[in-house]
């Protein structure tokens, strides 16, 4: 009884790993098909919902618990194992009980050493492997074709786009011109950014992690915007009243140096620039610009966040645009892109390039998504789904408001307001630190560098 | 049911067995390793071939090896069917008593077969079948083993009578005897003219010893699905069949009959003994398709015209039907 109590061990492992591989080919199945209506749904704009990746482990265990055709499915199986029709001959000796003819055959079988893990490294199970990887690297690759582009998406943030689905005009027009733009590269072959705080703001802001301890806090980020908005009145203010009959040589020496504390860097080499200048055109430049950013930031606060910023004035866009070169094409780097980083908290405020966040320098302060239009007032924008993109992704590669610009020339687009205030929500940010997060990253990033 | 003993005893015989008969027999490989299948599947062989290639010398080697008795029947038109199964003779001590003809062996040769008129050979095929031979009114069997060896020559057919398909149909298998190779025919004119001529070796076997291994393939596995492939490969050489190939429609008039499914699967069987493994593969089925089919596949008149033999249509079957 012994050989016929080896044959059974042999045959309810072979079929172990029968099951195995027809969970893994299920799953894998399921994989492939989710992939795939993930991609068709990211061509139409669709999202795809998240408890469709349910699918994936119900078909594991469909596939584990499916019938198995023995005698068949043990020829094949000896054969790819190297042993022959020993394992079907087992099964039907088996049941028969010639234990003369089964004790010979379980002999050879434990001396021919199969290896019964090999059944999950077929043929069918590489092609699957291969289907689900190219459908992976096509997602990955593929525009969106909703209104946000490049940035993964968590979990929760699914349901929020389910929930949140544009109409099917808005999202065709937010569509269309992004399909002509070169895919953006995947988010795993960006290359990191280094260390700095913002980066521990950002990931507690997103819910991704704690601030580690002596990290900027949400007392520093006030006190920071404060700062930031007296520096821009006061400069507004004085540039104000030096403004009649052009600005003297004295008046220079005040103002510049008060410009050049200004921390968004497209902002504030334009302003210095038009200091230098001097005569009372480009004073009056100055200070609509001046104007515009700080009434963009306060209409960010006032709004809690769910409206876009507006589009700038002309005027400050044209005062802008006459001092700055700007980049033309939303997405693109401007000029010093390729200064090196500073990593010190103090100091990389004043010291960083403008392409925050993907935004060019000098580029008006829009908010949304780069050249398409922003969504209208009290729209619920959608969040396009990455699947197989966490937020941990999202955290390295969407561009930290304040660190240095990727080497890429159009890299990913940031964090938009309406992305930023999404992300405020789904964090259950406290209400009295909302609006602070929003004003920041606007005044930080002016409006979140919308691509 | 075997036993372990009984697996060993049986394939260590006839390991001896074809060893012996190799000692004798000079190439002819083939037509050895069929009429072997044809004694463990407990069948009987239609052994063809010219004369002169050594299927008599084969016959007594076999039965000689095996230890067996045997008898030879040399059939000629005038050959009577109480020649071959025997007659009841009177005598006056004792009334009628029945004499065995020569068909009361375990090995029988039907020496040109198809020379005999279709009275003697059916007394004979009716033999084969029913293992018994009915006299009168009394029916005596056949002692076991039993199996007959008939030969025809295939290219002197004036004065014979061709077997009819049914009767054809008994054999189990058909070996082709072959022309030796330069090689072997040195051989074969070596070891006759050499001394005192060719000894044919002493018994290897005992009955029981056949017996015994005729048991042990009985009871060899075969899958279902390799059940299957033999019975896809003989619906394949039906002309009206869903799967036969384009051959089989052009040149086969009558397809093999569910004899040859049971001739495949125990030759399959038979071949995996002798080859000292312990299961049936594929490769044995195609081995033993065709000595199980060769005679059983009628070809048409256009086969015939354009010298298609049904060798070549079976190469085709096999090719055409896929393995399990």
């Amino acid at each position: 009884m012994v050989v016929m109590d080896e044959a059974g061990v042999i045959l309810r492992s072979t079929k172990g790993w029968l099951r195995a591989r027809h969970a893994l080919r299920g799953a894998l199945a399921g994989a492939t098909a989710g992939l795939a209506a993930a991609l068709l749904g990211r061509a139409a704009g669709i999202s795809l919902p998240g408890y469709a990746w349910a699918g994936i482990p119900l078909l594991a265990v469909v596939g584990a618990g499916w019938p198995l055709s023995s005698p068949r499915l043990l020829l094949r199986v000896g054969r790819r194992l190297g042993l022959g029709e020993r394992l079907a001959a087992v099964e039907v000796l088996a049941g028969r009980g010639v234990t003369a003819l089964l004790r010979p055959l379980v002999r050879e079988i434990h001396a021919l050493r199969p290896r019964p893990w090999r059944l999950l490294l077929g043929p069918a199970e590489a092609a699957g492997v291969a289907i689900a990887g190219a459908l992976l690297l096509a997602l990955a690759y593929l525009p969106v074709g909703g209104p946000r582009s490049g940035v993964p998406s968590a979990p929760d943030e699914l349901e929020v786009a389910a929930q949140a689905a544009p109409s099917e005009p808005a999202r065709a027009e937010a569509a269309a011109p992004q399909a002509a733009e070169p895919p953006p590269p995947l988010a795993a072959d960006a290359p990191l950014l280094e260390y700095s705080p913002y980066q521990d703001l950002l990931a507690a802001v997103l819910g991704l992690a704690e601030i580690p301890p002596g990290s900027p806090g949400p007392g520093d980020l006030a006190a920071r915007l404060a700062q930031e908005e007296g520096l821009l009145r006061e400069l507004a203010d004085k540039v104000a009243r030096s403004a009649p009959g052009g600005i003297s040589a004295s008046e220079r020496q005040e103002l510049v140096p008060l410009a050049q504390q200004v921390t968004r860097s497209d902002l504030r080499e334009t302003v210095v620039r038009l200091l230098e200048q001097g005569d009372e055109e480009s004073a009056r430049e100055v200070e609509e610009a001046l104007n515009a950013v700080l009434a963009a930031a306060e209409r960010s606060g006032e709004s809690g966040g769910t409206e876009p910023l507006p589009e700038p004035s002309e005027e400050a866009e044209a005062a802008v645009a006459a001092g700055a070169p700007t980049s033309g094409r939303t997405g693109e780097r401007g000029e010093g892109a390729s200064e090196p980083p500073e990593e010190k908290f103090g100091e990389d405020l004043a010291d960083q390039e403008g392409d925050l966040a993907g935004k060019g320098p000098g580029g008006p302060l829009a908010g949304g998504e780069g050249d398409q239009a922003p969504p209208s007032p009290g729209t619920a924008v959608p969040l396009p789904v990455n699947p197989g993109e966490g937020p941990a992704r999202a955290y390295v590669v969407t561009g930290v408001p304040g660190e240095p610009p990727s080497s890429r020339e159009a890299g990913p687009p940031g964090l938009a307001p309406y992305e930023v205030d999404l992300a405020v929500r789904a964090r259950d940010i406290p209400a009295e630190l909302q609006d602070l997060v929003r004003r920041y990253f606007e005044l930080i990033t002016g409006g979140g560098g919308g691509g | 049911m075997i036993t372990d003993e009984d697996l060993a005893r049986a394939q260590s015989a006839f390991a001896t067995l074809r060893e012996r008969i190799s000692g004798v027999i000079v190439g002819q490989e083939a037509v050895v390793e069929v009429a072997l299948w044809t004694l463990l599947a407990r069948g009987h062989l239609l052994l063809e071939g010219v004369p002169g290639l050594g299927k008599t010398l084969l016959v007594r080697t076999l039965s000689r090896a095996l230890g067996l008795s045997f008898s030879r029947i040399q059939f000629t038109p005038d050959l009577m069917p109480a020649d071959i199964v025997g007659t009841n003779v009177f005598s006056q001590d004792s009334g009628f008593r029945f004499v065995p003809g020569p068909i009361f062996a375990n090995v029988v040769l039907a020496d040109e077969v198809n020379r005999a008129t279709p009275k003697t050979q059916s007394a004979l095929l009716e033999a084969m079948q029913e293992r018994q031979a009915t006299v009168g009114t009394e029916t005596h069997l056949l002692p076991e083993p039993f199996v007959v060896l008939a030969t025809q020559n295939p290219i002197e057919m004036e004065g014979t009578y061709p077997l009819p398909e049914a009767q054809v149909d008994r054999f189990l298998f058909k070996a082709e005897a072959s022309f030796p190779g330069e090689r072997d025919l040195i051989e074969i004119i070596r070891r006759n003219t050499e001394g005192g001529g060719i000894q044919l070796p002493n018994p290897a076997l005992t009955q029981e010893e056949v017996l015994l291994a005729q048991e042990v393939v009985g009871e060899y596995p075969v899958p279902r699905p390799l059940l299957e492939y033999a019975a896809r490969l003989v619906l394949a050489t039906h002309p009206s069949g869903a799967r036969a190939p384009e051959v089989v429609r052009r040149y086969v008039q009558y397809g093999a009959s569910p004899r040859a499914g049971l001739a495949l699967i125990l030759g399959a069987k038979a071949r995996a003994f002798l080859a000292s493994r312990y299961h049936v593969g594929v490769e044995d089925i195609q081995a033993a398709l065709r000595p199980s089919l060769v005679h059983r596949v009628i070809l048409n008149f256009r086969a015939e015209a354009e010298g298609v033999t049904p060798g070549q249509v079976l190469e085709e079957v096999r090719k055409a039907v896929p393995t399990p």
